[in-house]
């Protein structure tokens, strides 16, 4: 599979328009790291369409003490759903595509190091959400135990469904997936970095793919593992998993969490780079402390590892919360580090206001909301606000979805004039911005209420406890406003690039970035450069521009005193 | 077409030491990386199926159960083989290096028998050991561990073999030699492999 390489394509000068071909041979036959970062982020896309309208049947459903909108069971596989799609297939893929699409551009490639793998992650990705998407229409439908696939499954051989084994194997294509194209991205920034770009001059969003991706190379086979083990024990016959015969179900809850609190991790860290690239760009310096930042994102990267007792384990004994208590917290303090770098950079600016630093305030204030939520979970883990309440889920919520996700959408916005070559309408912009926002406050907060009342988590009514029912419509009416939001996102998007409307990005002066992307043109042509700059700090344009600026202010002072000279 | 705007490329000029532009990279070596980043994620997933073995027998006893005797002879023969294939695929190497094709194709061949040999063992045993995954759970692991031990024999074989073939075309030798090294790394990983399985199942119990 690694061995496919390929030749470095020449640089075809009048490349046939793409008009000639049809879309679908296109994108079927794609093997350009930017189609196939815009490929990733249309199954994202599509899977937070599926996503979002099964969150939002949940959320109608709590608006009323006893509503049977879905009845117990149909709520419960609409829980396994909803988590599943959201985690594997819109996460993974939105930074998938984003980190396929850029970080070539950003270390000066004109290529993954393998374009093919590349194409093989996304249609393995598809091949799995239609495994998964498939299990609601088998006769038992989705099991309906959570995204964690806990009890019954790992706990009988025997089958509730070919539902659960749809999953299964749709989880193990994406896992594969996700191997590869962490695999992909590590080699590309391992070998493929222009001369002069040394490890320590990365852009921000590079080196967090970087993390990123070695944290999903290391944590996702333990999740492939626990696959396997399910798999042959219902098929097999095996007994690994099976209680009554000496095996241990807690073998594949163990393995679970130990995939899933990193990569959930994973999913923050892209963000975090993305942000600071925003940040340094708009506010015209390199960041402050960016070694803090570097890292903080690496230490993120580590300590995400130690995390996942807390969510595996019961915690009955007084050591097991301590311990998880404590690395809980760990990794809080340098994700929120990185946050404290933006705030000083942008100290002593007077930011312009465009639209993806307001996306990026917008992300800070649900970042701290969502560490606020997981630090006090970590300190109370029994509680109201403990593991299994209602709260837990607001933090989960906020903080391993919607941080990432509004992180995503900042990311589009700074980008879009290298992703599709315009940007996006300003004012649809900020009002989504305001909707999704806003719409995720809301709903987290109303979440977090209902939690703080005593709701535990996967109830699909409370019927007696009318003094949740307040909560829960405020968190029922923030998730419209969030998907209204996100519709108006998708809306400007088809607006501005697909009609054309947009800004054209035209020059390349976009937001005067100060890294290699901004270096090609807009949008970037097949092979993205043909020729780089000379890079001597991690802020090679900004170089440029200076040394532009001063040979201007020699040359002036130079003719001047020649002039002044000729008078005397 | 293409051509990189503002800020104009001739004040790369203006900066200290040597002028750009400078051309972009080819990613020499990428096939080694990716190789040992698989090799990685692999020694994870390895690592995932021994922490299940070793959590499900600190709960079971006895350990093993009664009447499982693996034929340490057959262990024994496995270890062996896979002991001078260690040494085969860096002759493979080591011929590549030199752009001797002909032996590096001999070692390749001798890499991939003695492979073949480890697989035609070890399902002999299958038949041997009187018990299958569904007979108790030492069976199940047992059954997992060696599974995914030939597993990866099977899958470092391919890749050897088309690695080889390049070898011998000519396509990889003295200039380049990353993909070679990574085809070897990763067949000394399923060696590593089949060591620490011979440590648990036969060593260690």
């Amino acid at each position: 599979m690694a061995l496919t390489e390929t030749r470095p394509e020449a640089a075809a000068p009048d490349a046939p328009p793409e008009a000639a071909t049809p879309v679908t041979t296109t994108w079927l036959t794609a093997s350009d790291h930017k189609t196939l970062g815009r490929l990733h982020l249309l199954v994202a896309f599509l899977m937070l369409g599926v996503a979002g309208v099964l969150s939002l049947a949940m959320r109608i459903q709590l608006t009323g003490k006893d509503l049977t909108v879905l009845n117990v069971r149909h709520y419960g596989q609409v829980v396994t759903l909803h988590g599943v799609l959201g985690v594997f297939l819109v996460l993974v893929p939105v930074w998938f595509g984003l980190a396929f699409a850029m970080v070539p551009l950003q270390i000066g490639a004109r290529r993954l190091a393998f374009p093919r793998l590349c194409a093989l992650t996304l249609w393995l990705l598809v091949a799995g959400a239609v495994l998964i998407l498939a299990a609601p229409f088998t006769r038992q439908g989705s099991p309906s135990t959570g995204w964690a696939l806990t009890t019954p499954i790992p706990d009988r051989g025997v089958s509730p469904g070919h539902g659960a084994d749809l999953i299964i194997l749709g989880l193990g294509v994406i896992a594969v997936a996700i191997v590869l194209g962490a695999v992909n991205l590590l080699t590309t920034a391992v070998t493929m970095r222009a001369p002069g770009l040394t490890l320590r001059r990365l852009p921000l969003f590079t080196w967090s793919i970087v993390v990123s991706s070695a944290v999903l190379l290391l944590a996702t086979p333990a999740l492939l593992g626990g696959l396997v083990l399910l798999f042959v024990d219902r098929h097999y016959g095996a007994l690994v998993l099976d209680p009554r015969r000496a095996g241990d179900p807690q073998v594949w809850v163990t393995l679970f969490w130990f995939f899933a609190y990193p990569a959930l991790w994973a999913m923050v860290l892209p963000a975090l780079g993305a942000v600071s690239e925003i940040v340094q760009t708009v506010s015209g310096r390199g960041l402050e402390l960016r070694e803090v930042a570097f890292g903080a994102m690496a230490g993120v990267g580590v300590l995400a590892f130690t995390g996942w007792g807390s969510e595996a384990l019961s915690l009955t004994t007084t050591g097991q919360r301590v311990v998880f208590g404590i690395t809980s917290l760990a990794v809080l303090a340098p994700a929120a580090a990185v946050a404290g770098t933006w705030l000083l950079t942008l100290r002593h600016e007077r930011p312009a206001l465009v639209s993806p630093l307001l996306w990026a305030a917008g992300f800070l204030a649900l970042f701290g909301l969502g560490l606020l939520g997981r630090a006090i979970t970590a300190l109370w883990p029994l509680g109201k606000a403990g593991h299994l309440s209602y709260f837990s889920v607001a933090g989960q919520h906020a903080l391993f979805f919607l941080v990432p996700i509004v992180g995503a959408l900042a990311a589009m916005h700074f980008w879009a004039p290298k992703l599709w070559g315009r940007h996006l309408a300003e004012p649809v912009s900020v009002l989504s911005l305001l909707a999704v926002v806003g719409g995720a406050v809301l709903l987290v907060g109303g979440m977090a209420a209902a939690g703080l009342q005593g709701m535990r988590i996967h109830l699909s009514a409370y019927p007696g406890h009318g003094d949740w029912q307040a909560a829960n419509v405020v968190a029922t009416i923030g998730g419209f406003v969030l998907v209204l939001g996100i519709v108006l996102v998708v809306a400007n998007l088809a607006v501005s690039v697909g009609a054309r409307r947009g800004r054209d990005a035209g020059v390349n002066a976009a937001w005067q970035g100060d890294t290699l992307e901004w270096w090609a043109v807009s949008p970037p042509p097949a092979h993205n450069f043909d020729a780089l700059p000379d890079i001597r700090s991690d802020r090679p344009l900004a170089d440029l521009r200076a040394a532009t600026t001063a040979a201007a202010t020699a040359s002036a002072t130079a003719s001047s005193a020649s002039a002044d000279g000729g008078g005397g | 077409m293409a051509v990189a705007t503002a800020p104009a490329p001739s004040a790369t000029l203006a900066l200290p030491g040597p002028p750009g532009p400078v051309d972009a990279p080819s990613g020499a070596g990428a096939s080694r990386v990716a190789l040992l980043l698989a090799i990685a994620a692999d020694l994870m997933l390895f690592g995932a199926l021994l922490a299940a073995y070793f959590d499900v027998r600190a709960g079971a006893t006895p350990w093993p159960p009664h009447h499982v005797k693996l034929e340490d002879y057959l262990g024994g023969v496995i270890t062996i083989t896979v002991a001078m294939s260690a040494f085969s695929v860096q002759w493979m190497l080591s011929a590549a290096r030199r752009d001797d094709r002909r032996t590096a194709l001999v070692a390749m061949l001798l890499t991939l028998g003695l492979g073949a040999a480890v697989v035609n063992a070890q399902t002999f045993e299958y038949g041997k050991v009187g018990f299958s995954t569904r007979t108790h759970v030492y069976g199940s692991l047992y059954h997992l561990l060696t599974g995914y031990y030939l597993a990866n024999v099977v899958a470092a074989a391919v890749v050897l073999a088309v690695v080889g073939v390049r070898v011998a075309a000519g396509q990889y030798g003295s200039g380049r030699v990353d993909a070679v090294r990574g085809a070897a790394h990763l067949w000394q990983f399923t060696n590593l492999v089949w060591l620490t399985v011979f440590l648990v199942l036969y060593v260690v119990k």
